[in-house]
């Protein structure tokens, strides 16, 4: 006889593109991490990356009024968590996006690209393609990672 | 995403329940701007029940403080978590910031 522990898992969750449906999304990465006992670290930073790209989506995927679907796909495997997130808005890959002032006085600051820099900062790595008029972006949190201030290599 | 006020002495301390992101921030915004709007000006913001911030908090957070720097008033963070921390460093808000570690160091220095 044997039990089995599957280290892979994966859930899909499809949401619309309003902010309203954003919770939905931690919600399932929320039960994820619990039913897996993975570290807290890499579900919050997770949660706070995915957070940034949904919020983007919404607000600027789109200029007609009309219903979206989104669809994220969330895997656990061994070693990461993982959300690939596949929308139909306009072409944005948040790889491009600068790098904002890190510095300066209170005056001078801005977070205009703060989002996609703490997104490349938390993740391990960050891939984006554009496929058939569709966006798709991977982000990959490895679970063992210690955050010190590292820089991340990017896909 | 709770936010609680109260007063101590001349100082305001807010305190943050939960996450702040997206879906949450407009209101911790609101309560920031009614407050300010009051002439409350010496805030002390307790974050020690914040699991959480993304971008759409620190937006919020960059726009008191700089609402307050003109008021001339004192805006003091304190109960950072280290996920919190983290976000701040990577951001660069901990040199544009006054983050305490203990809510009474932060009542004093936002007296002062």
């Amino acid at each position: 006889m044997a039990i089995r522990h599957p280290r892979h898992e994966q859930v899909e969750v499809v949401m619309r593109n309003h902010l309203d449906d954003l919770p939905l999304v931690a919600q399932a990465l929320h039960a994820l991490g619990v039913r897996r006992g993975l570290p807290r670290n890499a579900v919050v930073d997770m949660k706070i990356a995915l957070d940034e790209i949904l919020s983007n989506i919404v607000k600027y995927g789109y200029d007609d009024n009309r219903v979206h679907e989104i669809r994220i796909r969330l895997t656990v495997d061994g070693s990461a968590v993982e959300a690939e997130i596949e929308d139909d808005g306009r072409a944005f890959d948040p790889l491009a996006v600068p790098q904002p002032s890190l510095s300066g006085s209170l005056e001078e600051r801005h977070v205009g690209g703060l989002g996609m820099h703490l997104v490349r900062r938390l993740m391990s790595e960050v891939s984006y393609q554009r496929v058939a008029d569709r966006n798709r972006l991977v982000l990959r949190r490895r679970l063992d990672r210690r955050t010190e201030g590292k820089t991340n290599g990017s896909a | 995403m709770e936010v609680r006020e109260e007063s101590v002495g001349v100082v305001t301390v807010m305190g943050v329940k939960g996450r702040i992101d997206s879906t949450t921030a407009p209101r911790l915004g609101q309560a920031l701007a009614g407050t300010l709007a009051a002439a409350k000006n010496r805030l002390v913001l307790d974050l020690h029940a914040t699991e959480y911030l993304s971008s759409a908090g620190l937006r919020v957070l960059l726009l008191a403080a700089k609402q307050v720097d003109q008021a001339q008033g004192k805006l003091v963070l304190c109960g950072l978590n280290d996920r919190v921390r983290d976000v701040f460093q990577i951001s660069g808000f901990d040199s544009i910031l006054t983050v305490c570690g203990h809510r009474d160091e932060a009542l004093v220095l936002a007296a002062k």
